[in-house]
């Protein structure tokens, strides 16, 4: 079924919006909260935090990218029970990543947030839209997605040595990205 | 802000980002391309082994027979291969194979005086190949190969033969053993290429000296292709520059790569965080015909030329 038919459903109240929904991207969706949270029981309860949530906003809201929606809603429900989970210990991919994505912080250090999450998301999506397809793709899926270097690598039909040079030469570019944009971290 | 807010930050970056990330238009030629590596691997790895098994059972096998007849002055020089092949059984109490047909069991008919070969002791049988049983196990590994061919595109059975057939030449030292000299070019003109120093020496000397004319040894040589062509730098200015030095030549490479690949050259793509470049393995022949894109110049050299 098309998203504008789910959406559609959603809009009516339908009872089947959710389970054409999850018929679509159930499965999208349990593999980015397990990614995240390791645990199958975690992860589902998560998805179905995803279709509660949906079927509350929708409507009003009409989005134009359905699957991103979603999967911006169990990404988000996926980081809140990871961070109840793992106030003091955390998760062996989170902090891999983390550890990654610190070589792209300019600025040293500080644990004062001077700048709106949302404004870098906005200067993360101009630098990835000034790559090319297949980087950004690579990009996305690790950091977004936080797929596995072996996953992205069959997904994309590229040898797992490539992916780590796309990724460390990603970096290496916005970190100057963020440096060019005058950003403080 | 750390590595892990960054990480929860990318939450707001666009919708069309996150959908694109799943697309999998571009992927199955990508997919395809692997697997058909993987079974070019596989096919290379038992040509390699047969190869080599091969090589080792003719030469090793008759010299040690020859060295073992001498020491024990029992197996007769006109023993004839017949004869081996015929003395090959399969014991009944104990299963084993034995044979007379190899240099173990020559060595023990001649210690225990023993011609009857049922009678031979049954240590003899762990370390003896029998002949009939290698040939088997070559036609198996043959009848694999075979099969493994049937299920991959002819250019991998062009690649295997060419690997059998061909003296890959790799290295300027080939030609010469003086110290390196560095020789400058100037760009190739685009839909132009030309060939470095030593890889054009190494050609004309091998292709000279080869004896084509009496079936000796082929020659194919291993080359590095500089391919020049128009990259946007930095300031964002368009230059006609080696297609290496910016991402932007690097999606340039990589088509060129796919093209020349497509086209039945054995090229390959080397990316590693320093360099980005196209090997490929080209016969004279090649060379000389070599069709180059009408907005690249190319420049062929060994790789330990530049």
């Amino acid at each position: 079924m098309e998203d504008n038919a789910i959406i559609e459903l959603y809009w009516q109240r339908s009872q089947n919006a959710i389970s054409e929904t999850a018929t679509k991207y159930g499965g999208k969706l349990h593999s980015l909260s397990m990614n995240i949270l390791h645990s199958r029981e975690d992860a589902e309860e998560c998805v179905n935090d995803t279709y509660h949530a949906a079927w509350n906003t929708l409507p009003p809201q009409r989005p134009s990218f359905f699957f991103a929606y979603l999967a911006k809603l169990t990404r988000n429900f996926s980081f809140s029970r990871y961070d109840y989970y793992h106030a003091q210990k955390r998760g062996a991919t989170v902090v891999e990543l983390s550890d990654e994505l610190e070589n792209c912080i300019p600025a040293p250090n500080d644990l004062e947030q001077k700048m709106e999450s949302k404004e870098i998301g906005r200067i993360v999506s101009e630098f990835l839209h000034s790559q090319s397809p297949e980087m950004r793709r690579v990009f996305v899926r690790r950091y977004w997605y936080l797929d596995s270097i072996q996953t992205i690598s069959e997904a994309c039909g590229i040898s797992e040595s490539k992916v780590k040079s796309m990724l460390f030469r990603m970096r290496g570019k916005l970190r100057e990205h963020f440096e060019k944009e005058g950003v403080e971290l | 802000m750390r590595g892990k807010d960054l990480l929860e930050a990318m939450e707001y970056i666009d919708d069309e980002l996150i959908e694109e990330a799943l697309s999998n238009t571009v992927n199955n030629t990508s997919r395809l391309r692997q697997s058909y590596k993987k079974y070019m691997y596989t096919a290379a790895a038992f040509a390699v082994i047969l190869g080599m098994s091969a090589f080792a059972y003719s030469v090793f096998a008759p010299s040690k027979n020859a060295e073992m007849s001498g020491e024990s002055g029992v197996q007769t020089a006109d023993t004839s291969a017949a004869e081996v092949a015929e003395a090959t059984e399969i014991t009944e109490d104990t299963g084993d194979l034995q044979t007379a047909g190899n240099s173990q069991s020559v060595g023990m008919a001649a210690d225990s005086s023993a011609t009857d070969l049922g009678a031979q002791p049954e240590k003899n049988s762990s370390t003896d190949q029998p002949t009939s049983n290698k040939s088997e196990a070559d036609n198996a590994a043959s009848e694999e190969i075979s099969d493994l061919s049937e299920t991959i595109p002819a250019d991998t059975e062009i690649e295997k033969s060419r690997s059998d057939t061909y003296t890959i030449i790799d290295s300027r030292k080939s030609v010469t053993e003086q110290p390196y000299a560095a020789y400058c070019y100037a760009a190739p003109e685009k839909g132009e290429y030309f060939l470095h120093h030593y890889l054009d020496a190494a050609i004309k000397s091998y292709e000279t000296n080869s004896p084509a004319q009496n079936n000796a040894t082929e020659y194919a040589y291993k080359a590095k292709i500089t391919i020049f062509g128009d990259i946007i730098n930095d300031n964002g200015e368009t230059q006609y520059s080696t297609l290496n030095q910016s991402e932007d030549g690097h999606q340039k490479l990589k088509a060129e790569y796919e093209r020349l690949l497509e086209n039945g050259y054995d090229v390959s793509l080397t990316d590693t965080d320093e360099y980005y470049y196209i090997t490929g393995i080209f016969t004279k022949e090649q060379l000389d015909n070599f069709k180059p894109q009408p907005e690249y110049g190319y420049a062929f050299s060994f790789e330990d030329e530049d």
